[in-house]
């Protein structure tokens, strides 16, 4: 069993590193914050219905199984399918951000190979192996990023964010942010391991996680400018100029971290689809056993 | 979950075992000078030399080889560097970019994202121009570590002092991709005492005004009082020293907390004065740094305006 503050800092991880290590969605100023804010209300509208069945009940997919067999199935399933979607899409991502940041030798096909590896062997270590690390996680990816922040300080500089004009679409924005997200897939999954509570949890993920990501996304803008609008990795860049003492590039350190994150992102996801599908086969049995 | 952090920390600490290089192996390049002539690329850079010899080497300076490569792109360029110098070429430590005249013609962005993205030049990198892009590779200051610290101090102290701007490979990529234009740093051949560099007939380079990026381009130049004026203007120049004369003596004084208003395309410059000891200076003294600073401003007003200033000048 998990408290629900692991399951917090779990998601919460996840939600950054699906920022940081995945390249920039094309946007620059208030546009690209509004994409934020649009993508995370529609997740929140969305995964409505789990919020509020969280604070009397865990297993939504077992219930929803026992309500109405097919429709219950259908619904973890489609869960299921899309927490492994993600799961490998981070995969994939997240190894050509390697590739691309530090380890620039090794293919990106190699380096997905590995992280997969390791995300299926967090995986199958369960949700209690699952959170412990991830809070250790977060708490070093923390430090890591603060630093960059702390060390980016004299880069820090008032800029008109309001005019450039974005390579994106907005919409794309938007798509691309929902495509980020899974967080809410991984609460559904994981609440019946949750030991109690758990039914504020996800609003107060929504909060801070769209707060972090904004001011992930000044922090950038600030120092970067208007190239944080064209730069492929924009945190990852920012973290290139740090320029104090020994505190020199940052970002291969950086993306070190992050590149850990996102296998853990992938590793999470895929304990969902394990948990939404064991789910789907227990309100199975406990629906046969009803005689319904 | 202890395996987990094990794994997980070894990994960490491995990442850079993937793609090893030894030291000695790599050209590192202390100072690239990039042109574009009639569509073919020059790159001359000077290399870091653990103890070598070789190449055009003065004995006096055992740390610094010169390569020159060129190619069609700029990447044939790097690849004939690589070639010459027989090892492999590693720009992430580049103190200084060069960029040649022949970029009054050719697109300068391509090559500053080729060299960030690609080459993993730091965004820090300060970048200068010359008419002749060579110039401070031939040259080859003698003084600091490396032969690219003598003309990045150079920009440096110009910029402290208010008369030159400091632009790294972040502003001009920024400024590009918010449609504005960016003043680099020229410098020009001087004959200056001897010992500066490792030419004999006391040849060195110096600090002469300062060139816009326009579309990516080359454009405009400016001499060193119009820079100036362009920085005072933009906003760029924290502090100004200025010289002033009155009947008892010559002063050197300071201006600092510098604003400029505009009306009707007009500017005014205000600003704090006080002695280069920090003292505070007389009505009359005062008066005369401000009538030196607006002369200053205004050398400057042509070049603002050219420069993507007309928002400025409207309000």
């Amino acid at each position: 069993m998990i408290s629900k503050y692991q399951l917090f800092c779990i998601m919460l991880l996840s939600r950054l590193s699906s920022e940081i290590a995945f390249p920039q969605t094309g946007g620059f100023g208030f546009e690209s914050m509004a994409s934020v804010l649009v993508a995370e209300a529609i997740r929140l509208v969305v995964a409505l219905p789990v919020i509020i069945y969280s604070s009397k009940g865990r297993d939504i997919y077992g219930a929803a199984v026992r309500k109405n067999r097919l429709l219950g199935t259908l619904l973890g399933l489609t869960g299921a399918f899309a927490a492994a979607f993600l799961a490998a899409r981070t995969v994939l991502i997240s190894a050509e951000f390697a590739q691309r940041t530090i380890i620039t030798g090794m293919s990106a096909a190699v380096t997905a190979i590995i992280i997969a590896l390791l995300a299926i062997y967090m995986a199958i270590k369960g949700a209690e192996a699952l959170s412990r690390a991830g809070v250790l996680f977060l708490v070093a990816a923390g430090v890591v990023t603060v630093t960059v922040i702390l060390a980016d300080i004299p880069h820090l500089k008032l800029r008109d964010i309001g005019g450039a004009e974005m390579s994106e679409s907005f919409i794309y924005q938007v798509l691309e942010q929902l495509l980020r997200g899974g967080e809410y897939l991984v609460f559904a999954a994981l609440l019946p391991y949750v030991k109690k509570g758990g039914g504020g949890t996800a609003l107060v993920f929504a909060l801070a996680s769209t707060a972090a990501l904004l001011l992930v996304e000044l922090f950038g803008m600030s120092v970067l400018g208007e190239f944080y609008g064209i730069a492929e990795y924009p945190f990852t860049a920012a973290a290139e100029l740090a320029d104090i003492s020994f505190f020199k590039r940052l970002d291969g350190f950086t993306a070190a971290v992050w590149t850990l994150g996102a296998a853990f992102r992938a590793g999470l996801l895929l304990f969902s689809v394990t948990a939404a599908v064991n789910s789907v086969m227990n309100g199975k049995e406990a629906f046969e056993r009803s005689g319904t | 979950m202890k395996k987990l952090i094990i794994i997980a920390g070894i990994m960490l600490c491995c990442c850079g075992c993937a793609d090893t290089t030894e030291i000695g192996d790599r050209a590192i390049i202390q100072l690239a000078a990039v042109d574009c002539e009639d569509g073919e690329y020059t790159l001359s850079a000077l290399l870091f030399s653990a103890g070598g010899s070789g190449g055009e080497l003065d004995v006096t300076q055992s740390n610094v080889i010169k390569v020159t490569g060129s190619g069609k792109t700029l990447g044939e360029a790097v690849k004939e560097l690589s070639l010459i110098d027989g090892k492999e070429i590693y720009m992430s430590e580049a103190k200084l970019l060069v960029l040649g005249g022949g970029f009054e013609e050719t697109d300068i962005i391509s090559v500053v994202t080729m060299l960030n993205r690609d080459m993993r030049c730091s965004l820090n990198m300060p970048v200068c121009c010359a008419e002749s892009a060579s110039l401070l590779t031939d040259l080859q200051f003698t003084e600091g570590i490396t032969a690219a610290e003598k003309p990045v101090d150079m920009i440096k102290n110009a910029y402290l002092s208010g008369v030159s701007p400091m632009t790294t490979v972040l502003d001009i990529l920024s400024d590009s991709a918010g449609g504005r234009e960016t003043l680099i740093p020229s410098f020009a051949l001087a004959i200056n005492g001897s010992g500066m560099t490792s030419s004999d007939d006391g040849r060195t380079a110096s600090l002469n005004g300062a060139r816009l990026i326009s579309g990516g381009k080359l454009t405009q130049t400016a001499d060193l009082g119009q820079t100036a004026g362009y920085m005072l203007l933009s906003g760029l120049a924290d502090s100004v020293v200025l010289n002033i004369t009155d009947d008892s003596g010559e002063y050197s004084c300071e201006a600092y907390h510098i604003d400029v208003d505009w009306e009707n395309g007009v500017p005014t410059i205000s600003a704090d004065y006080r002695s280069r000891a920090g003292k505070p200076l007389s009505y009359a003294q005062e008066r005369a740094c401000h009538e030196q600073l607006q002369a200053a401003a205004m050398q400057g007003l042509e070049l603002f305006r050219a420069g993507g200033g007309e928002d400025f000048t409207e309000k």
